[in-house]
């Protein structure tokens, strides 16, 4: 309990506001760092209206309070971020803490923490266990059905690359009279790299579990006057935005969301994206829409396809931002120029947001580009966070192994970071003991008295 | 019946490794102790092999040694051979062994103990424990002797319904020319202990009379040598040669064709035995692709020439045994003196221990050594230190002493034994130590002795010179006195090691923080964690059976879940908050 924690507090579903909470000893000061203010000392029960960094960009401005211990929900330092509800923000902020050391809280432990600080009665702990042991019960079924599901293969497999690389190194510092051949670099490094292929993999697919569980950000930009908002409206089936001839209509961020084949998809509409803007309200709204561009999963690049292409150096802008993009010819019933952008784009719909001609298709494209329609939801995709960070940490282990071994640093030191690799997954895949490891060395090499 | 006079503190059944070192221990904290052994002239036996130390067991060793255990300086006394194993490795895995002398050994121990104050010594055999209503007050032996005490610690090897095998012949005995102990186990099983059995063996002893040594390779004593204890200066000594050779295809055919006849094979032994190879015969049968093993040969003292021959284990009948020999270029013409055998013995599930050492079911009696289900000198030497240490506590009325994984590998062991039980006879490997980087040869003092020097099983007469040594590894450049050369030699060394690995301590620190964290909440008396509702079925039986002390040693318990672990953590504070109120 010596470590910081947090989570979304207010659910997964996209409200305007959501609150993420951090309690444990670097609360305070994981938060005052993504304010880069640097000197700030925040009183406690006050409300500050903070910038919240993703690295040099703003990733959102926040209502920020913080809590000392024992005066908190827990008992411990805490701080209460209420950002934008959009699924992105909530998502990136939990990436960035878990850089800063600080890990997704798993279910029912700040009502733990709680409890165990005094701060939570016994009927109130009693609704805690029966969470817990339902958890538990689900988490051992699983385990227990390990060979149901592609997930469950999976870990078994990184768990067995893993294992038995292990033993292989063991059986070496075991190995007093040099009977073994030493080591192999190319096996240890070809074990590694599958083993970190295989867990790449499944960190990858958090991305599309997230769509599942929080939704896919799509971002349409263009263009001015390309028919953005008509399109926004297309897809959403009512007109949310207000659509005129004259360009530069659009000035602030729209965003809303539909469902589509039971998956959501949350549509932001931005500002006409064009190098000089007239006036500082539209300029605001050209840098709000870049914004959104780049915090969108997939975005719909709207062109006015009746006229010849003058937008190159818009879709230039937007391909380097190295997002899937789909490109939404609209008014092709009008005229039809080829841009010759086709080629570079992840796929191309012909449309008619006025008619409503190629929307269907292109809800189909974005779950596409999502790769929703390949998987299913209840196999091999990772939609917690605290297995995506258990699993992110035993990357990070494997990388290092693979270090250790390159530069021929020592057994025991590669050794180390693959124990720490299976220490990491634990939760996810079992606990390997010492004994299991040395049932492998034994049925492998002779190991005498 | 005669009832002895001197009512003791401690009475120690067994004069092995375990015996030895718990006997001393309990004596060096000031408590009135008794070693009971069969025969004065086998104390401190080495029944196997002759050597001290090896991977894993050379840092249990120097852990003995810096809690003030006799182990190490005893082997520095009968050394005739040091080797220092796994150099081409990292120093976590560098492993000090030496190869003693064993009468030398014997002796010195036998002489140590006897000038040990507050240390009685009695050849006898015990047959009871003696009770007072429920109460344990001390031993019943053969000669109808009753020794009061008020805690037993029992060290009885491999003597308890000890039956030899070689081939189809069987015969009791402890260890070959030692008669089993037959009557204490009798007594154990009857009190309600879990007794079970184990197998192990040991190899063919040969005379080098006639042995064409230039047909082996030989192996020289390391020069320069570490010596195995820390309080060893380096000295001048004429050490002896250890030799390597290999078996032969002759010598696989040889025992492929007598599989049946090995008691091994016959099904003559039921008992449980290691996963890995302790006879030549289970290399053969379950590695049969491999053409050769290795063949170690091992003097067995200065003045003698008798050799061990490690690597020849085995239980096959004496003919098989010298057909054997003849199949070693070199070894045709050796004699053999002692034939190789196997042993079955009775061990208690170390499961009835807490990890004080001392039995649940009988308050104040304490099991170490071979006795609970581990194999080796080194494991049993810590052992019995670690009991000795926490029965002369208890009478003290002290806090236990209890060595934590991040401590030591002889808290690695008793951590595994009593939270794990056992399915082969225990033996230390380096990957059992999560912390590993951290337990090493060089840093044992670093770890452990300011612990003994607490708890006075270390002279506080060395605490000046240990805290010069602390500042010297803290500064190695610094300003080191009148230290001697080679203890500045050993602190830098250290310093050197500890700046090595210091990326790997940080996340270590906190591991262990949180290790220490969970064995600091104890789980308090009159609450039953398997009744825990919510708790999985197989983790509350397991529970049931082992019941840990304290959250921690839980959490260890294979198969117990983290959910199972914060359950408990949330019922025992409710526990403590109802009964307050």
């Amino acid at each position: 309990m010596n470590d910081t924690i947090c989570a979304v507090i207010t659910g997964s579903c996209s409200g305007a506001v959501s609150v993420l909470r951090l309690s444990g000893p670097d609360a305070w000061s994981a938060v005052i760092e993504l304010s880069k203010r640097q000197d700030f000392s925040p009183e406690p029960r006050q409300v500050y209206y903070l910038d919240i960094f993703d690295g040099g960009d703003l990733l959102d401005k926040s209502l920020v309070t913080f809590f000392k211990a024992p005066h908190s929900f827990t008992g411990e330092d805490v701080v209460e971020i209420s950002c934008h509800g959009s699924p992105y923000i909530k998502g990136r902020l939990l990436e960035i803490l878990a850089g800063k050391n600080v890990r997704p809280a798993k279910n029912g432990e700040f009502s733990m923490r709680a409890f165990l600080n005094g701060k939570m009665d016994l009927t109130q702990a009693q609704g805690l266990c029966d969470l817990i042991a339902a958890d538990n019960a689900a988490a051992h079924g699983a385990a227990m059905n390990s060979m149901e599901g592609h997930l469950s293969e999976k870990f078994q497999l990184i768990k067995d690359i893993l294992s038995e690389l292990l033993a292989q190194i063991e059986a070496r510092l075991d190995d007093v009279d040099d009977e073994m051949d030493a080591m192999d670099t190319d096996y240890s490094l070809e074990a590694l790299g599958r083993a970190a292929t295989e867990i790449k993999n499944l960190t990858d697919t958090f991305r599309t579990g997230k769509y599942i569980k929080d939704g896919v950000k799509v971002s349409i930009v263009g263009a001015p006057n390309a028919g953005k908002s008509s399109l926004l409206n297309a897809l959403l089936g009512f007109g949310r935005a207000i659509v005129s001839e004259d360009a530069g209509t659009t000035r602030d961020t729209i965003e809303d969301a539909f469902d589509y084949k039971g998956r959501k998809i949350i549509l932001t509409d931005t500002a006409g994206i064009r190098s000089h803007a007239l006036n500082a309200a539209e300029r605001e709204g050209v840098e709000r829409s870049q914004a959104a561009a780049r915090a969108a999963d997939i975005i719909i690049f709207t062109q006015d396809i009746s006229v010849p292409a003058q937008d190159a150096e818009l879709w230039n802008e937007i391909k380097k931002l190295g997002k899937k993009v789909i490109l939404a010819e609209n008014k092709s019933d009008i005229n039809y120029s080829p841009s010759g952008f086709e080629s570079q784009a992840d796929a191309v719909v012909k449309i008619s947001a006025k008619t409503g001609e190629g929307v269907p298709e292109l809800k189909e494209q974005i779950i596409n580009l999502a790769n929703l329609d390949t998987v299913d939801a209840r196999s091999n995709i990772i939609t917690s966070a605290v297995h995506y960070d258990m699993l992110t940490k035993a990357f990070d282990e494997i990388e290092k192994a693979k270090e250790s071994v390159a530069l021929d640093a020592g057994l025991e030191l590669t050794a180390e970071h693959i124990r720490r690799a299976l220490r990491n997954l634990r939760e996810i895949i079992g606990e390997v003991y010492a004994d299991d490891i040395l049932g492998i060395i034994f049925s492998k090499f002779c190991v005498g008295k | 019946m005669f009832t002895y006079k001197t009512e003791y503190d401690v009475i120690v059944v067994g004069g092995g490794h375990a015996g030895c070192e718990a006997a001393l221990a309990a004596a060096r904290l000031g408590v009135k102790t008794l070693l009971i052994t069969q025969n004065l002239d086998t104390i401190a036996q080495m029944s196997c092999n002759p050597s001290i130390g090896g991977l894993a067991k050379g840092q249990i060793v120097r852990e003995i040694d810096a809690l003030g255990g006799a182990m190490g300086k005893v082997a520095d006394a009968a050394a005739l051979h040091y080797h220092m194993l796994n150099t081409g490795k990292g120093p976590a895995v560098h492993s000090p062994r030496v190869q003693c002398d064993k009468k030398i050994y014997q002796f010195t121990y036998k002489h140590t103990l006897e000038k040990q104050e507050n240390l009685d010594i009695i050849q006898d055999e015990v047959t009871e424990l003696s009770f007072d209503g429920s109460k344990l007050n001390g031993v019943l032996t053969l000669r109808g002797t009753k020794y009061i005490s008020k805690t037993v610690i029992l060290t009885t090897g491999t003597f308890l319904g000890g039956v030899i095998h070689i081939g189809n012949v069987t015969m009791p005995g402890g260890r070959y020319g030692d008669a089993a102990s037959n009557f204490l186990t009798k007594n154990l099983a009857a009190l309600g202990l879990n007794v079970l059995r184990f197998k192990t063996g040991t190899p063919m002893r040969i005379n080098a009379k006639h042995v064409d040594f230039s047909l082996f390779i030989p192996q020289p004593s390391d020069d320069p040598f570490e010596p195995m204890s820390i309080f060893t200066a380096p000295f001048k000594r004429d050490f002896l040669t250890c030799y390597i050779t290999r078996t032969t295809a002759k010598t696989h055919e040889i025992l492929k064709q007598n599989m049946r006849r090995s008691a091994l094979y016959s099904g003559q032994i039921k008992a449980l035995g290691p996963r890995y190879c302790p006879s030549v015969e289970d290399k053969i049968v379950k590695f049969s692709g491999a053409e050769s093993h290795p063949i170690f040969l091992e003097p067995e003292g200065f003045k003698t020439q008798e050799y061990y021959i490690q690597g020849f284990s085995t239980s096959m009948p004496e003919d098989v045994q010298r057909e054997l020999l003849l199949s070693v270029p070199g070894l045709e013409k050796a004699s053999l003196t002692r034939p190789g055998y196997a042993i079955e013995y009775d061990f208690v599930d170390p499961l009835e221990l807490y990890t004080t050492l001392e039995t649940k079911k009988i308050p104040n009696l304490f099991h170490a050594g071979q006795l609970n289900g581990t194999t080796g000198y080194e494991e049993a030497g810590a052992q019995g230190l670690i009991a000795g240490l926490n029965a002369a506590l208890k009478i003290k009325n002290k806090e236990p002493f209890i060595l934590r994984r991040d401590q030591a590998y002889a808290g690695v062991m008793i951590d595994d034994l009593v939270t794990k039980g056992v399915n082969e006879p225990y033996r230390m490997f380096t990957s059992r130590a999560e912390y590993r980087i951290m337990l090493r040869t060089d840093n044992a003092d670093l770890r452990l002795t300011d612990i003994g020097i607490a708890l006075g099983s270390v002279p506080e007469r060395y605490k000046e010179n240990f805290e010069k040594y602390k500042a010297v590894v803290k500064n190695p450049d610094g300003d080191y006195g009148d230290m001697s050369p080679w203890r500045v030699e050993n602190a830098r060394k250290t310093a050197a090691i500890d700046k090595l690995y210091a990326a790997y301590y940080d996340r270590f620190k906190k591991d262990a923080e949180k290790l220490a964290l969970a064995d600091n909440i104890v789980i308090p008396e009159g609450f039953e964690p398997s009744e825990v509702k919510g708790i999985l079925i197989e983790s509350a039986q397991k529970l049931k059976k082992i019941k840990p002390k304290t959250l921690g040693a839980a959490s260890r318990i294979p198969g117990v879940t983290p959910a199972d672990i914060n359950l408990l953590m949330i019922h025992i504070e409710r526990f403590r908050n109802e009964r307050n109120k």
